[in-house]
């Protein structure tokens, strides 16, 4: 996923931060937490697993420019959460996405566009199949943000 | 630019609007469509004066739907370098003029919840386009306009009639100041624009990075280059081995095009990265906001047409 990482980095110079996740998500954003509370600057949590989708959808659009928002949980969660980050217009300077635990790699197959998920060791140039057309895809290094997957290229026609 | 690249319009109608600001409305002269624009877009206006040729830059205020015409706002400036008291003191309708084709350096966000626009004085006029498309796509904005006083104030009975719920005035001279706060609670997702002169939006700037905005989040609009202060002479070193003198008074672009160098340029203020030239030896002396800070840095390339040389000479790849 694009603007993924496997570990958060501190970004100063906000007035607000917002960390979010799951219950290893937050876990992973302690030492920040640490940091925030150290230097006493604001912030607050959302916890993915104690509060409903519209919950947290009110908490992420009710923020003021200026928050910086962090963003930790299982691959499935996040996409969720990065989609509704993105609608409200958290940018890339606004947000950090860090995934937590293994994940899925997403293969886009060129002839029917449905997206496979495939084992997270497949790596790029190594073949499956399509799980809807069949069709032997190849797995590029081209990854689209948009589709949240690696184009799959023909690998036999 | 080369003249082919010009427009001719004629001055179909002076309007007053304020004792100091004129609205021009242009048309072609062979009577077809004027090329459509996007909302924030300016065209260039290139005038004669003693000291040659000379160009100015203004914000299309029309409709960017209709290709009928063009409009503009002038505001006669007391220290005014040539255009605009052309403009108010010496054109008339039936005048011809050359125009560039419209040019966007001030694009609305396509990722912004809302945008908020900033305006000082004649700063409003990029922002009549821009309002008038995000009324029509039933987008989220505001308006804050700060002029001296009532009187002074542009487009008054339009912004009224048009955005009365979006538009808040301000008339310094009658104690209502603009202030930074107006930053303070903006929801995420908020884009915001300002034009003005430089105290004005230096100092919405400041409150910004203090506040957390990003700078994706904030956009300026520049109608002329940015004033160096002090500007050093330097010999600009191209890779064929000649040697080029820059004096203090000239761009480094103005230059190269007149020892008969091609560059490609188009704004001319260090906005679109059109003249880019790759540094071979030397330090650039940025002065344009297209290349990020890590590209400054990094004394790669720079923008002859506004940035000079930190250094006695500048190599740059160009032959």
């Amino acid at each position: 996923m694009n603007g993924i990482t496997n570990e958060p980095v501190f970004q100063p110079g906000k007035r607000h931060y917002v960390l979010c996740g799951d219950e290893e998500g937050l876990d992973s954003l302690n030492p920040i937490k640490l940091i925030l509370s150290n230097e006493k600057m604001s912030f607050e949590e959302i916890h993915l697993f104690l509060e409903s989708p519209s919950e947290v959808d009110k908490k992420l659009e009710r923020q003021k420019m200026g928050t910086y928002l962090y963003v930790a949980a299982e691959g499935k969660m996040l996409r969720k959460v990065v989609s509704t980050a993105k609608k409200l217009g958290y940018s890339s300077e606004e947000a950090q996405y860090i995934r937590v635990g293994e994940e899925e790699k997403r293969i886009f197959c060129c002839r029917c566009y449905v997206i496979s998920r495939v084992n997270n060791t497949l790596n790029i140039g190594e073949h499956i199949n399509c799980t809807a057309c069949s069709l032997k895809l190849e797995l590029s290094d081209h990854y689209s943000p948009i589709k949240d997957a690696y184009l799959g290229y023909v690998a036999q026609i | 630019m080369n003249s082919e690249n010009r427009l001719k319009v004629r001055i179909e109608a002076i309007t007053k609007e304020t004792a100091s600001i004129k609205r021009f409305t242009f048309v072609g002269t062979d009577n077809k469509s004027l090329p459509p624009f996007s909302a924030g877009s300016h065209i260039i206006l290139y005038l004669k004066g003693r000291g040659g040729e000379f160009e100015r830059r203004y914000s299309l205020i029309g409709s960017q739907d209709s290709t009928e015409n063009y409009q503009i706002a002038v505001k006669l400036h007391e220290k005014s370098s040539g255009g605009s008291s052309y403009l108010h003191s010496k054109s008339k309708i039936g005048d011809i003029l050359q125009i560039s084709f419209p040019k966007n350096y001030f694009p609305l966000s396509f990722h912004a919840r809302h945008h908020v626009f900033l305006a000082a004085g004649i700063g409003i006029t990029p922002f009549l386009s821009m309002m008038r498309e995000l009324k029509d796509r039933g987008a989220s904005f505001e308006l804050h306009y700060s002029t001296k006083t009532k009187e002074d104030c542009a487009f008054y009975s339009y912004l009224i009639k048009e955005y009365s719920q979006q538009t808040h005035f301000y008339f310094t001279k009658q104690g209502k100041r603009i202030e930074t706060n107006i930053l303070l609670n903006q929801h995420i997702g908020t884009h915001v624009y300002l034009c003005g002169p430089e105290g004005f939006t230096s100092s919405f700037s400041r409150a910004a990075t203090s506040i957390g905005y990003p700078s994706a989040s904030f956009h300026y609009e520049y109608f002329s280059p940015p004033n160096i202060y002090k500007p050093r002479p330097f010999i600009l070193k191209l890779t064929n081995g000649s040697f080029l003198s820059v004096p203090d008074e000239k761009s480094t672009l103005d230059v190269l095009l007149e020892a008969g160098y091609h560059v490609p340029h188009s704004c001319k203020i260090g906005r679109c990265g059109t003249c880019e030239l790759s540094i071979v030896e030397g330090e650039a002396e940025h002065h344009d906001s297209f290349l990020s800070t890590k590209q400054k840095d990094s004394q790669v390339s720079f923008l002859p047409c506004v940035s000079r040389s930190k250094t006695k000479i500048l190599k740059v790849d160009h032959s």
